[in-house]
């Protein structure tokens, strides 16, 4: 039911991550209307301060912007999503290309692996 | 505007032992604030002299601009950690009883809760576990819309599923005008929803930082610095 | 607040109260039947002495009835005042002196429930009702309704109750709200019984003072002639319970051991109220 949370970040930035996550991925629409501050704290089980600074950033970074009276949004324009997306595809590969040269790994390795491996996974495609 | 708790030079002496040394703190109103320390600290004894059943031996301290007394129980909603109900009341009885002397008691919201929690309002509280009977106190203390709540280790005997009972109920109850004190040594748990910690050691305060200054600054969870602050 | 207190103090007081009176009067009302049976049938022996025991028995139910309704009481006292109760009721938004008259009140109406209870059960049990006759008689003998010190001796007789009340929560709350150190586990009760004993023992001296002051004040200096003389005089007019002198020295009596007590009682209250206060520490 709350969200997960790791130790050695502060909380309102991991919470920050998460939203961007779930618009990245569709989870939270473009345009949609989040819940109220209160709400969206009880569903994380964290700080209403800790969440309204979360979303306070993330409307500073244009993720979110809020309507006097009626709330918070997600940002209506598409290329906010895409935009996002993008960053968190970058900071998925360079992770992960951080970790296989720690392994040692070339990138040419591991995109010939990667190649394998989607081949493989149409073969047993019933098994998925 | 003036901070909602003030505690200024507060000391308490048992013999040579001091449970509270020149003591001072001053805590905003809208925050939920974990007091952590190991026991004996003196984190039961700051609470309570807060609630007004213990009497320093120097020192201020206000809340919301008054003194210790009748005016400031008013609005301090105090969970202490035993049990504080005659065993021969039954559950309806002690709603009735918190309806009856504090004007701020919700006493749709306490029902709401017990139903939540499957307490029979019928029965009588000596014959409840000791798990529920924490829950029925927690009911009652957390559905007075006071100022400034005092929750003292309100997780102590309490399974799990209960405690995040407890934190859901903290974060249900939030509201901009009042404060909540936490005393807990179960702080890994607790961490998410506090705003503020206190670390109080031998008495004296060690270290008065929000949860997000810990983990910029030490790069580590509340409860990792604190195993090492008080590692024995 | 004063009020919301009494109710509930009141409540749990008589209720333990109303159940002791109902063993009470059961054991009276049978008392009743075997002396009523004994008298209706007065051949059968068994009759006699079934009637005898369960006068005996209706007695020891009526004295242990007051008895554990003074006991229940002053521990009511210590179990919400000063146990794990106390944390809720000294959290209450009402004062100290509020919490201590409610309880101050309430026991004192039980305590008189009790006797008035106890003086019912007696008159079911040996089924007279004529007590306030015999009642009246003892005061006429002692000498007391001639004195006129009638209303001084009931006033003394119905304050003995908060006061007797107030010796008990003193005691206690001195036990309760002592400075000790942390790390000795004294026990407190221990400590108000120790603190009965010596607050007894400082009344007494008080009213030994008191009692010798006052005769110093009829008789004039002891250490002057016709001390002794005077004395003489006086106890001869006591014997024949005549004289004016007499009179005024029952009244004096009766009023200054009133006096003192009173006194004796504020200032155990304040004791009290003090220590509620400033100095107290639930553990």
């Amino acid at each position: 039911m709350e969200w997960k949370f790791t130790d050695d970040i502060p909380i309102y930035q991991q919470i920050m991550d998460i939203i961007k996550q779930q618009i990245a991925s569709g989870e939270l629409a473009v345009g949609e209307k989040l819940p109220s501050v209160r709400e969206m704290a009880l569903a994380a089980g964290v700080n209403p301060n800790t969440m309204q600074k979360a979303l306070a950033e993330l409307e500073r970074e244009g993720l979110l912007y809020s309507k006097r009276t009626a709330g918070r949004f997600v940002a209506e324009q598409e290329e906010i999503k895409k935009g996002l997306q993008e960053e968190l595809l970058m900071g998925y590969i360079e992770t992960f290309l951080k970790n296989m040269a720690k392994l040692g790994y070339t990138v040419e390795e591991v995109v010939e692996i990667i190649l394998k491996h989607e081949k493989g996974e149409e073969k047993d495609g019933q098994f998925n | 505007m003036d901070n909602l708790i003030k505690c200024e030079g507060l000391t308490k002496r048992y013999g040579k032992n001091a449970a509270l040394w020149n003591f001072s703190v001053e805590i905003p109103a809208g925050k939920i604030i974990g007091l952590l320390g190991p026991n004996g600290s003196g984190k039961t004894t700051l609470i309570k002299s807060l609630s007004g059943i213990l009497m320093p031996d120097a020192g201020k301290m206000e809340i919301a601009g008054k003194e210790i007394g009748t005016e400031t129980k008013k609005i301090v909603s105090y969970l202490p950690e035993r049990p504080y109900f005659s065993s021969a009341l039954r559950v309806k009885d002690t709603l009735c009883f918190f309806e009856d002397f504090y004007g701020d008691f919700q006493r749709k919201t306490a029902e709401e809760m017990l139903k939540t929690l499957q307490i029979d309002t019928n029965s009588k509280i000596g014959s409840l576990s000791k798990g529920t009977r924490e829950k029925v106190q927690l009911v009652l203390v957390m559905s007075r819309k006071a100022k400034v709540y005092l929750l003292d280790e309100p997780m102590g005997g309490v399974d799990p599923a209960a405690r995040d009972f407890i934190l859901k109920t903290i974060l249900t109850n939030y509201n901009e005008d009042a404060s909540v004190l936490i005393s807990t040594h179960l702080i890994s748990d607790v961490e998410k929803i506090l705003d503020e910690v206190i670390f109080i050691k031998q008495g004296k305060m060690a270290l008065y930082k929000s949860v997000d200054e810990i983990r910029m600054e030490e790069k580590k969870s509340v409860d990792a610095l604190f195993r090492e602050v008080f590692a024995c | 607040m004063l009020g919301k207190l009494i109710r509930y103090d009141g409540k749990i007081q008589l209720k333990f109260l109303c159940s002791l009176f109902i063993v009470s009067a059961v054991v009276s009302l049978f008392a009743g039947m075997m002396g009523w049976l004994h008298e209706a049938y007065p051949q059968i022996m068994v009759l006699s002495m079934f009637s005898t025991l369960a006068l005996g028995f209706s007695i020891l139910a009526i004295f242990a009835m007051v008895f554990a309704n003074i006991v229940y009481v002053v521990l009511h006292f210590r179990k919400n005042l000063f146990r794990d109760e106390g944390y809720l009721m000294h959290t209450l938004p009402v004062t100290e002196p509020q919490l201590f008259f409610s309880k101050l009140i309430t026991g004192s109406i039980c305590v008189y429930l009790s006797i008035i209870a106890g003086c019912l059960c007696a008159c079911i049990g040996t089924r007279r009702w004529d007590y306030l006759e015999v009642f009246m008689n003892l005061l006429r003998e002692s000498g007391i309704l001639e004195a006129k010190a009638t209303v001084l001796v009931l006033l003394t007789f119905f304050l003995l109750v908060p006061f007797t009340l107030c010796q008990f929560y003193s005691a206690l709350t001195i036990g309760y709200t002592w400075k000790v150190n942390s790390n000795s586990h004294i026990n407190r009760d221990l400590l108000s019984i120790a603190s009965y004993v010596i607050l007894y023992m400082i009344q007494q001296i008080v009213g030994l003072i008191a009692l010798m002051l006052y005769l110093v004040f009829t008789f004039g200096n002891p250490l002057r002639a016709g001390f002794l003389e005077r004395m003489e005089m006086f106890m001869d007019n006591m014997n024949n319970n005549t004289g004016e002198a007499v009179v005024s020295y029952i009244q004096g009596v009766v009023g200054m051991a009133l006096g003192i007590n009173l006194v004796i009682a504020v200032v155990l209250v304040v004791i009290i109220l003090r220590r509620l206060n400033y100095h107290l520490n639930l553990e």
